[in-house]
């Protein structure tokens, strides 16, 4: 108290000049508009400049709050989305429905969403979630936007797995578009979407970029599926088949919607076969 | 009776300063601020605190009358806060003097007065000019206005100096 009494009495001059100035100062800053504005701006953009700084560090402190903010935000939108995606998958369906009766009446198809698959075994499979409630039996042919995917093994009440056409044991009766050769297209493993085409006869023509399609000759798939493009046509000198690569067209890396072949006349289609060969079998039989 | 004295002398300096000389723009450019012939020979006695107040009070009832509230106050606490290094100089420090033509000697009251006025216009100038940036009108202000000041002071100096003669 003492030295600040001393020191407030060693410089009391400066000090009344200091403030002497700091007021008449003031005063020309309030009363003169120029020196106003001047005075002011700069200090809003000093106290806006610090403000903006300490905003700034105190975001980092809020930071955990807007991530649970966001959180539920995200929670709330996913589900919205679930909503939606619903809705679309029946739009898509009906649509799908529409479309179909115009083609033939025999087939309906129920859209599913890929939940699982593999590409890389020997034998590869795909899970749909759609199941027997909604209205899928072993047997049915699935395909995708791009092309041919496979048949259902087994149906579970909400799911189904697919045997995928990346699986040795799956072939599946093809045609050429262009001119109606058919062949039996078999996977080959280790060559994820590589095929051959089995059976055609050397003496049809079939050449390079040729569409192969699906026959239509079962029940399972109707006609005009894409399945892939002829790559390479080999012919071997004492074999009287071709040799035939093809490159699948079905984008199995990145399936996501698949769409489910109901052929509401298989069953009567089957019958009408099986009661053939009972027929023609029975004969045999009793002659 | 001694004491009144710069009481008066405030007083008077003031209204002529606000009355008479506050309507005088020489030439358009010219002001004398003759105020300042009051601040600049106070007695070198005067506590430097009390001068720099009275600088202040004086500016500031001169500003009232000129509009430029801040202004004069601001340029009279700055002379009035140079004042005693200045004077330590211009004059002998062991004799009591008194800071007028007379005591002081043409020299040391020339430069005495030419550092001061000139500081004192620039001051008040300068802050007036603002934003307008007129260099050269606020120069040929300075200019003009630090002469006639000068002027105008020099020659009340002479009428006391040859009153006192009289006297």
């Amino acid at each position: 108290m003492q030295s600040l009494l001393f020191f407030i009495q060693q410089y009391r001059t400066f000090i009344v000049f200091i403030l002497l100035e700091i007021m008449s100062l003031s005063m020309i800053v309030f009363n003169h508009r120029y020196y106003n504005a001047l005075f002011f701006d700069t200090l809003q953009r000093y106290t806006l400049n610090i403000s903006a700084q300490t905003d700034n560090v105190w975001e980092y402190f809020n930071l955990k709050n807007i991530n649970q903010d966001l959180i539920e935000e995200n929670a709330r939108l996913n589900l919205m989305l679930t909503a939606k995606q619903k809705q679309i998958d029946k739009l898509i369906e009906k649509n799908l429905k529409a479309k179909d009766t115009l083609v033939s009446q025999n087939y309906e198809l129920v859209v599913a969403k890929v939940v699982r698959q593999t590409t890389h075994k020997n034998k590869n499979y795909v899970t749909i979630n759609k199941g027997s409630i909604h209205g899928l039996e072993v047997g049915m042919g699935v395909i995708s936007a791009s092309g041919l995917v496979g048949r259902v093994v087994l149906v579970s009440s909400h799911y189904a797995t697919v045997i995928s056409l990346l699986h040795i044991d799956m072939s599946v009766s093809a045609s050429i578009r262009r001119n109606g050769v058919v062949g039996s297209l078999q996977w080959y493993p280790n060559s994820t979407l590589k095929a051959k085409l089995l059976h055609v006869p050397s003496h049809l023509s079939i050449s390079v970029g040729d569409t192969v399609q699906t026959s239509g000759y079962n029940a399972v798939f109707p006609p005009d599926i894409p399945i892939g493009i002829v790559e390479k046509v080999g012919q071997k000198y004492d074999e009287t088949f071709y040799d035939v690569d093809i490159k699948l067209s079905t984008h199995f890396h990145q399936l996501s919607y698949v769409y489910v072949i109901k052929n509401l006349l298989q069953k009567e289609q089957e019958e009408l076969e099986k009661q053939t060969t009972e027929k023609i079998e029975g004969k045999k039989k009793n002659e | 009776m001694n004491n009144a004295t710069p009481i008066l002398n405030f007083l008077i300096y003031w209204s002529i300063q606000v009355l008479i000389l506050r309507k005088i723009q020489l030439f358009e450019v010219a002001t004398c601020f003759l105020y300042l012939n009051f601040l600049l020979t106070l007695s070198k006695d005067l506590d430097r605190t009390v001068l720099l107040i009275i600088a202040f009070l004086l500016g500031f009832s001169v500003d009232i009358f000129y509009g430029t509230l801040g202004i004069h106050s601001a340029a009279c606490v700055s002379i009035a806060f140079l004042r005693p290094f200045l004077l330590s100089f211009l004059t002998p420090k062991d004799k009591e003097t008194d800071i007028s033509l007379r005591e002081m000697g043409f020299n040391a009251f020339f430069t005495y007065l030419l550092i001061t006025i000139t500081l004192h216009h620039t001051l008040v100038f300068a802050i007036d000019m603002g934003d307008n940036l007129l260099i050269t009108q606020t120069l040929t202000h300075i200019i003009s206005s630090v002469l006639f000041t000068f002027v105008v002071i020099f020659i009340v100096q002479f009428l006391f100096l040859s009153q006192r003669k009289n006297i």
